[in-house]
């Protein structure tokens, strides 16, 4: 079952062991599935091969990616009726204003900036998987794949 | 010059004597502008003078004509038949006077043609009449004219010896003086002096036969003189004032216009014939008394008379002379003056750096000025008479032409722009162009004046293409300016990505050490994960506040009103909640208000109130004031705070970025805060200062609009650096 799964869109290696060390310090034991860049990403969630799709319960999706961008991906995300209603928080290291209006007029639920001191970060993950993962409740399934 | 000879009767103003033609300077074939000689007028004086004699004759020769015939025939009155009982006045002679009168009369002074009629036929009458007297005396015959009249002949034909006869010569005046009336119809030039001739003679008749008639009286009972057979001394008399009354008919006209004229001839003339009508009688009449007084006789008496005459003749001729003389002494003069000035005049024209010239109604040149020889390369005897499609290419000698006439048109200066060709291409000229009027106001030539305003044209030219190339050039670095501002903006976006990235790794490596590894490092060993913790933490912020400053300037500033007291609560607030454990009173007055960006605004209170409140932690009674004070032109805001403060010896360094006056182990800080504060105001057209003493405090003013700036500008000596960017 993927209706646990976080998928987690993020190309620095450092930052995946950081998010998965958070995650994995306040106890959010969800299976994460971490896709480097922006077409994977997408490759997991609309794949064009006949794979089945990744219906994850929450997208963690940084803006700067290789290849396809993060913003491209949620807009990708958000044109897809299987994908539109999946919560999406934009977790990247900039605060530029643009990326933050971009990254909620596309439909992002939660901007959050990654934090340099890791204390905050850690801090952060765990408020962000206690609301999203349980305190919010989130759209119906609508059946999705395997 | 006039009055000065002691000559009455001419008008000093239209004397023309001396007066120089008005472009002798051309001599040129042109330079006989502006046109014929005008006639001299008829002076008014004369004029005067020979409309009386015209009413007096009339008047005179119609009163005693007609008392002649009414009272002294008609009424059987024979005293009344002449001027003494020996001299009659035949009734047909009185008859041929009294229409000759009301010719005199009607001739002239009414135009109407009826009257015009009357005075004709009247002359025409008399003149029949004269004639057919003529023929009786050569012929010898009675057609008894005097029958044709109502007056009995029992009165008339008994009175005198040839009754219906007039005397020959008063017929040859009577005849004269109709012919005379009759050609002042005709309208030929020689017409009128014929009249007058004719008049003239007539009156000569009737002095011939005065004098014939006086010399009778003079010598009445003489053996020598016999009574004239000639006409009555009062029919003689008679002709006399009518052939004056008629030369006087036209005064404008033929030899009298001469003898009438306004001028110095008109008036020496009149002088000679005042001279010639008594001079000959009175030197005639001496040898006439003195013959009667037994002085001398005939023969001494013509010696005497030729003498007379020729002293008259040579005082006259002298006083002619001295005359002529003084008054050529005084016309050179004039001319000498006049043409002084005339030099003077040309010395101007030649010797402005105006353009001058002369044209007639044509366009034929009459004068040029020495600058237009020189600007167009002609020579002014040369161009005289040429016009300006002889000179320059048609449209621009069709345009000049053009304004010629527009100023000819008005009859007044008019102004306009010319542009002429010149050595270095066409050159523009400001040019006011009169027209020149005559006498009667009529233009009879166009006065140019052109100064060459081509020096200012293209100066005018070279700032509007300097302009353009400046708005060129500035269009151009604007678009530099915003290509490096998107440079700086992709720079800031990519240091605040990428520049991250490896400090959270830092930092997120070195906590993991010290989690998972701690228990494996000495003291020592976990100071440094935690000092490199600590530093990576400052990068961090020192990071964002560069985003801060950088974005400070390139972001678009968005007026609005803003509520700076809200926003300095909502700050203060933050503060309070980002650090619970200390106490600060901080007081922020309310309506506060300005205009400007509130993001920017916040963005600066921020930094203005974060100082504040790190700068009050070593103070045991922390404060924090954020007012306003009107002060003159505008409002200044400030934040006040008891805190550390910093010497005034620094102020010019405190809004640089990166300085800090104050040890870093002491108070934390990137050195950008202030940097932020001076950019955010200056952005928005105001200002911001300090006043500070160590450890007493400092107050930090600002205000948000230009205006308030302008108004203390002795605040800029109190901090200097405090420039807006």
């Amino acid at each position: 079952m993927d209706n646990d799964v976080i998928l987690l869109v993020e190309d620095n290696p450092d930052d995946v062991v950081f998010t998965l060390r958070a995650l994995q310090s306040n106890n959010i034991g969800n299976r994460v599935v971490v896709a480097a860049d922006g077409e994977e990403a997408l490759g997991h969630l609309l794949p064009d091969d006949g794979t089945p799709p990744l219906r994850p319960a929450l997208i963690l999706l940084d803006v700067k990616l290789p290849k396809i961008g993060g913003l491209e991906v949620l807009q990708r995300i958000r044109a897809d009726p299987a994908t539109q209603t999946v919560p999406v928080v934009v977790l990247t290291t900039s605060n530029e204003e643009r990326d933050i209006v971009a990254s909620y007029q596309l439909g992002a639920n939660s901007y959050v900036r990654k934090p340099v001191v890791f204390g905050e970060f850690v801090e952060a993950a765990r408020v962000l998987g206690l609301y999203w993962l349980l305190v919010n409740e989130g759209p119906p399934r609508t059946g999705g794949g395997a | 010059m006039v009055n000065s000879l002691g000559v009455e009767g001419v008008d000093a103003g239209s004397t023309r004597v001396g007066v120089v033609p008005a472009v002798g300077w051309t001599e040129g074939p042109a330079g006989g502008l502006p046109g014929p000689v005008p006639p001299i007028p008829v002076s008014r004086h004369a004029l005067e003078m020979l409309r009386r004699i015209q009413i007096a004759a009339t008047v005179l020769v119609t009163a005693f004509a007609g008392a002649v015939l009414l009272v002294g025939w008609g009424l059987d009155v024979p005293a009344a038949r002449g001027l003494s009982p020996g001299s009659v006045v035949r009734p047909v002679t009185a008859c041929c006077l009294l229409l000759l009168a009301i010719a005199l009369g009607l001739s002239r002074t009414d135009r109407r043609r009826s009257r015009h009629r009357v005075g004709v036929a009247c002359a025409g009458v008399a003149g029949l009449v004269s004639v057919l007297a003529l023929v009786e005396h050569l012929t010898g015959t009675d057609p008894g004219l005097d029958r044709l009249l109502p007056w009995p002949e029992t009165v008339t034909r008994p009175a005198l010896a040839d009754p219906g006869r007039m005397a020959a010569d008063a017929a040859v005046g009577v005849g004269l003086l109709a012919a005379a009336h009759l050609l002042l119809l005709a309208r030929a030039r020689w017409a009128a002096a014929s009249s007058q001739l004719l008049a003239a003679g007539a009156g000569l008749v009737g002095v011939t036969a005065a004098y014939n008639t006086a010399y009778y009286y003079a010598f009445r009972g003489s053996p020598l003189e016999q009574a004239p057979s000639g006409s009555a001394l009062a029919v003689a008399l008679a002709l006399i004032v009518l052939g004056a009354g008629t030369i006087a008919v036209r005064p404008d006209a033929g030899l009298v216009r001469v003898m009438a004229s306004d001028s110095v001839g008109g008036l020496l003339g009149r002088r000679l014939l005042a001279a010639a009508a008594t001079v000959p009688f009175v030197l005639g009449w001496l040898p006439v008394l003195a013959r009667q007084n037994g002085l001398y006789g005939q023969r001494l008496g013509v010696a005497f008379l030729i003498t007379g005459n020729a002293v008259a003749f040579g005082v006259v001729g002298f006083v002619a002379a001295n005359f002529a003389t003084r008054l050529e002494a005084s016309e050179a003069h004039a001319v000498r003056v006049a043409s002084a000035g005339h030099a003077e005049l040309v010395a101007l024209i030649d010797n402005t750096s105006a353009v001058i010239y002369m044209r007639d109604l044509d366009g034929r040149y009459a004068l040029v000025n020495r600058e237009y020889e020189r600007l167009f390369g002609v020579r002014r005897e040369n161009i005289v008479g040429r016009t300006d499609h002889d000179l320059f290419p048609p449209e621009i000698a069709d345009d000049f032409r053009a304004n010629d006439l527009a100023a000819v048109a008005r009859g007044s200066p008019v102004s306009m722009e010319e542009v002429a060709p010149g050595d270095d291409g066409p050159h523009t000229y400001i040019t006011v162009k009169f027209p020149l009027l005559d006498d009667e106001g009529r233009p009879y030539a166009v006065c140019g004046i052109s100064t060459d305003i081509t020096k200012r044209k293209r100066a005018e030219e070279e700032v509007r293409r300097l302009n353009a190339g400046l708005e060129e050039r500035v269009r151009q670095r604007t678009a530099e300016l915003e290509a490096s501002t998107r440079e700086l903006d992709a720079f800031a976006y990519s240091v605040s990505h990428d520049l991250r990235a490896p400090l959270r790794s830092l930092g997120g490596f070195s906590q993991l050490l010290l989690d998972d590894y701690g228990d494996k490092l000495d003291g020592d060993g976990k100071d440094y994960l935690n000092r490199l913790q600590t530093n990576v933490a400052r990068m961090g912020q020192m990071i964002d506040d560069l985003l801060d400053l950088s974005r400070a300037t390139r972001v678009e500033l968005h007026r609005q009103p803003v509520d700076l007291s809200e926003l300095a609560a909502g700050i203060v607030a933050e503060l309070r909640s980002a650090d619970p454990g200390r106490q600060v009173d901080v007081t922020v007055a309310d309506g506060l208000t300005g205009s400007g960006d509130s993001r920017l605004l916040r963005l600066m209170l921020h930094n203005l109130l974060a100082n504040a409140w790190k700068f009050t932690g070593k103070q045991p009674t922390p404060r924090i004031e954020v007012g306003s004070a009107r002060d003159g032109a505008g409002e200044v805001f400030y934040v006040r705070d008891n805190g550390a403060g910093f010497s005034m010896r620094y102020a010019d360094k405190l809004f640089d970025p990166f300085q800090r006056l104050h040890p870093s182990a002491e108070y934390e800080g990137s050195g950008l805060g202030l940097a932020i504060v001076q950019r955010i105001l200056g952005r928005h057209g105001g200002r911001v200062w300090a006043d500070s003493e160590p450890d007493r405090g400092a107050t930090f003013y600002f205000t948000l609009t230009a205006a308030v700036e302008d108004a203390r500008g002795q605040r800029r000596d109190l901090v200097g650096r405090g420039q807006p960017r």
